[in-house]
């Protein structure tokens, strides 16, 4: 092995995006396009399709960039039949890179989605910036039962982590900031029914063009039957 | 060419579901065909009720214009473009200022056309017209979802 082959390894092996692919998600879009309208699904080629977004702002520290949503009509697309067919409604994890635009989103009063996997109205799973002021949201509403945690107090600027974890069969949902966890552990969770709905499964909107993300977002990726542990959701919080 | 990447929303009045089709028709052709940003596409956002939308994208000044407007509605309705009439207002939706031109016929209001931020609005200022606008409008826009 040559001198540059060995320095380079290191390098490569500190890419967030290869810690995200490390814990086997179903699919990962990293959101890091410099143009175009496909955002590429790096496990399976799920690739989302991106809608007025504003392509290669600063991003999360790892090197790439990400995308800006206006917070009026963006949204990522990601849809398919295949990761609905794959999907584990019983059992599984969401997480996102967000950021807001500015410290006027944390009161404008809009619910403001960064990721929402959804049946339709009784049946999805969310991470958002929720419409009391700086509060956020991470909501799982299994069977028109909603569970999740809804913290106040947020007026951050800089990038957050979330991630959501469902587990039917333990009845629990688990909601962490930043890599912690979010207040506690929420039991009673319903049944879910239904699969993803077309323009319900998006990257930074609820369903195409409503509850629009302002700001940036990036690393978006599912799990499915994998519920990150504590200490894989701290570890995703961390770049590299 | 000169081109403005702004926010523009249309509000029916009274046209019928066929010209409302057309007119929308239209206006989701415009911007460039092709670009590496999408948000220099024409994209769009549809009021919950169908009668209103929001388009964004790096426009044609020329195809903003009162007259490009009224030549639409006049094709529309088969008739001389001189027989459209029109009335503009400003409003403020978020410190800017964005002009609200209603176009009517024989007395009668067709559409609504606002142009979010005005002529020389840069993009972002467009943008918080327009994000001002939905924030005042927000039960008309946002399917309530708990």
């Amino acid at each position: 092995m040559g001198r540059g082959q060995q320095l380079l390894i290191p390098l490569i092996d500190r890419q967030y995006y290869r810690k995200v692919l490390g814990y086997s998600p179903l699919a990962y879009w990293p959101l890091w396009e410099a143009g175009g309208s496909v955002a590429e699904e790096l496990v399976h080629g799920w690739d989302g399709a991106y809608t007025g977004v504003t392509l290669g702002q600063a991003g999360i520290g790892d090197g790439h960039t990400a995308p800006l949503f206006d917070g009026a009509n963006d949204y990522c697309d990601i849809y398919s039949v295949a990761l609905s067919n794959a999907f584990d409604w019983n059992a599984g994890s969401a997480a996102i890179w967000a950021r807001v635009f500015n410290v006027g989103v944390w009161t404008d009063g809009a619910d403001r989605r960064a990721m929402y996997l959804g049946v339709d109205n009784n049946n999805l799973i969310y991470l958002c910036r929720d419409n009391t002021n700086n509060q956020i949201g991470y909501g799982a509403r299994f069977g028109s039962v909603s569970k999740g945690q809804w913290p106040g107090g947020h007026s951050e600027l800089g990038w957050m982590h979330m991630v959501i974890t469902w587990d039917t069969a333990a009845d629990e949902v688990w909601a962490y900031f930043n890599g912690a966890l979010v207040d506690g552990v929420e039991a009673g969770l319903g049944v879910h029914v239904g699969t993803f709905g077309v323009n319900i499964t998006n990257i930074g909107a609820y369903w195409h063009t409503g509850e629009v993300w302002y700001g940036y977002l990036a690393h978006g990726a599912v799990w499915a039957g994998t519920v990150l542990t504590p200490t894989q959701a701290a570890d995703l919080a961390v770049v590299p | 060419m000169t081109t403005q990447h702004c926010y523009i929303g249309i509000e029916n009045i009274n046209l019928n579901a066929s010209q409302r089709q057309t007119l929308v028709a239209a206006l989701r052709a415009l911007g460039p065909a092709s670009h590496p940003s999408p948000a220099c596409l024409c994209h769009w956002r549809t009021r919950t009720d169908g009668q209103a939308a929001i388009f964004e994208a790096l426009f044609d000044e020329n195809a903003l214009t009162i007259t490009a407007f009224k030549n639409r509605l006049a094709s529309i309705f088969g008739v001389q473009p001189d027989t459209i009439d029109h009335a503009t207002t400003s409003l403020s939706f978020a410190g800017g200022t964005t002009p609200v031109v209603t176009f009517s016929r024989g007395g009668t209001g067709y559409l609504r056309f606002a142009l979010f931020g005005g002529v020389d609005a840069t993009w972002g200022e467009s943008g918080d017209e327009c994000r001002g606008y939905l924030a005042a409008y927000r039960d008309q826009w946002d399917t309530p979802e708990a």
